[in-house]
Formats: structure tokens, C-alpha cells, sequence
């Protein structure tokens, strides 16, 4: 019961930071490396909601 | 760096705490994060070997708020990407340990590139093209970073700190070329891809 909670715990954070350099990749023109993969165009959809 | 975002996402929807429609949002999530935390951790490796972690902060520093806005140039691979970020870093900081700007030079320097940024600002990227709305929210902010950096140099200025003035403007410059190299690059996929 205890290593599942640990699990999903663990997910739910990645799925967090996940989502802020998404969102974060939205808001901005680039990043700051050089290396800029095909936005989705979900997450597109998901800014202007 | 795909592959392993890719395995993440998966890892993360079968858990179930994100739902299967928005893993293609998560898994370019986790492929942006990695690919910099990657090059970040390089680079402050590579700064820590050379002791020159002020220089470090302040370039990284302004780097990362002038291009998050400013735009510039991206490479089509990770690996390229990843060569060239550390390369053009480590360059920087050598460059500057070894040579400095005169205080009349770097500020004329940071003075020029400031408005050239501006004025190209924001440079867009084939796989990141910017609404009306986007580019006009990434000039204000742009402005505003170029601000700071010339209120920066001029406390660098008067506190007598000509080596990080001179950081500064190199680092100015940089992001300069690198926004026009951005410009030709995105012209000449954008013409290829109209062909197509």
C-alpha cells in the first residue's frame, strides 16, 4: 500500500513539472537551450482555453 | 532524450494520474526539461571545473531571460543542440577570462546589441511560431529584460567590476547572433517548406 502511494506520488509530481516546462515553453519564444522539438498541439489548445 | 520523455509520460499515465489524451502535453513537458537539465548540469559542471561560477550564473542568467523572449537560433537534434549550448558557454567564459572588453567598448557593445535584440525580437522557430498576441507579449518582456541588463551593467559600472560589464556585453552579443542566425535559419526552413 505504501510503495503504491510512494508511486503515485512520484507521478503526480513529474506530471507537475511535466506541465509548468510545457506551460512554460508556451508563454516564451524559445528555451533556453538551442534545441526547440514541434510543440503539441494540445498543449496549444490548452493555452488559450 | 525523446525516448526517455516518452517512457516517462507512459510511466506517469499508468499510474493514472494524468489522463491518456494529454500524454503527448506531458511527454514534451518532460522532453524540454530534461534536455535542460541536461545542459544546464553540463554546463555548471564545466563552470565549477574552470571556478567560474559568478560567471556562470550571470551569463546563464541573462542568456536564459533574453532567448525565453528574445528567441534565437535552434538546432534540429538534441545532440547538435546540446554540443553547440555547452561549446558556445564554455567559449564565452574562456573568452572572457582571457580577453575583456575596455568599460567604453562593452558598453557600446551592450548598447547596440540592445536595440538590434529589440528590434528582432522575437525570433521565431519553425517548430515554435508565435500569434500576434505571443509576439507582442514576448517584446514587452524582452524590453523589460533589456532593461535590466543595462541597469546591471551600469551597477557593474560604478561598483568597478569592469570583467562582469564585459561578460555582459559578450553575452549580449551572443544572443544577437544568435537571433539573426535564428532569422536566416527560420527564413530558409520556411521557404523549403513552402516548396514542399
Amino acid at each position: 500500500m505504501k510503495v503504491k502511494d510512494v508511486k503515485k506520488q512520484s507521478a503526480k509530481m513529474l506530471a507537475y513539472v511535466s506541465l509548468k516546462f510545457g506551460k512554460m515553453s508556451a508563454d516564451s519564444a524559445c528555451c533556453y537551450i538551442y534545441h526547440q522539438p514541434k510543440m503539441p498541439e494540445a498543449l496549444k489548445n490548452m493555452k488559450q482555453s | 532524450m525523446k525516448q526517455l520523455s516518452e517512457k516517462i509520460a507512459k510511466y506517469v499515465i499508468k499510474t493514472g494520474v494524468v489522463s491518456p489524451e494529454l500524454y503527448v502535453v506531458y511527454q514534451y513537458g518532460f522532453q524540454i526539461g530534461l534536455e535542460m537539465l541536461c545542459c544546464f548540469v553540463t554546463c555548471l559542471s564545466i563552470a565549477i571545473y574552470m571556478h567560474m561560477i559568478p560567471e556562470f550564473a550571470i551569463f546563464t542568467g541573462i542568456f536564459m531571460l533574453l532567448r525565453t523572449y528574445a528567441g534565437g537560433v535552434h538546432l534540429n537534434s538534441f545532440g547538435s543542440c546540446f554540443i553547440c549550448s555547452v561549446t558556445v558557454q564554455t567559449i564565452a567564459m574562456y573568452f572572457n577570462s582571457k580577453y575583456k572588453f575596455t568599460v567604453g567598448t562593452a558598453w557600446l557593445l551592450i548598447l547596440v546589441s540592445a536595440i538590434l535584440i529589440l528590434k528582432a525580437a522575437p525570433v521565431e522557430c519553425i517548430n515554435r511560431e508565435l500569434d500576434d498576441a505571443e509576439k507582442e507579449h514576448c517584446k514587452k518582456v524582452t524590453m523589460k529584460v533589456l532593461i535590466a541588463v543595462i541597469v546591471f551593467a551600469g551597477c557593474c559600472t560604478l561598483a568597478g567590476i569592469p570583467d562582469i560589464l564585459s561578460l555582459v556585453a559578450l553575452t549580449s552579443f551572443i544572443i544577437l547572433i544568435s537571433q539573426y542566425v535564428g532569422i536566416l535559419k527560420y527564413k530558409i526552413e520556411k521557404s523549403k517548406n513552402k516548396r514542399r
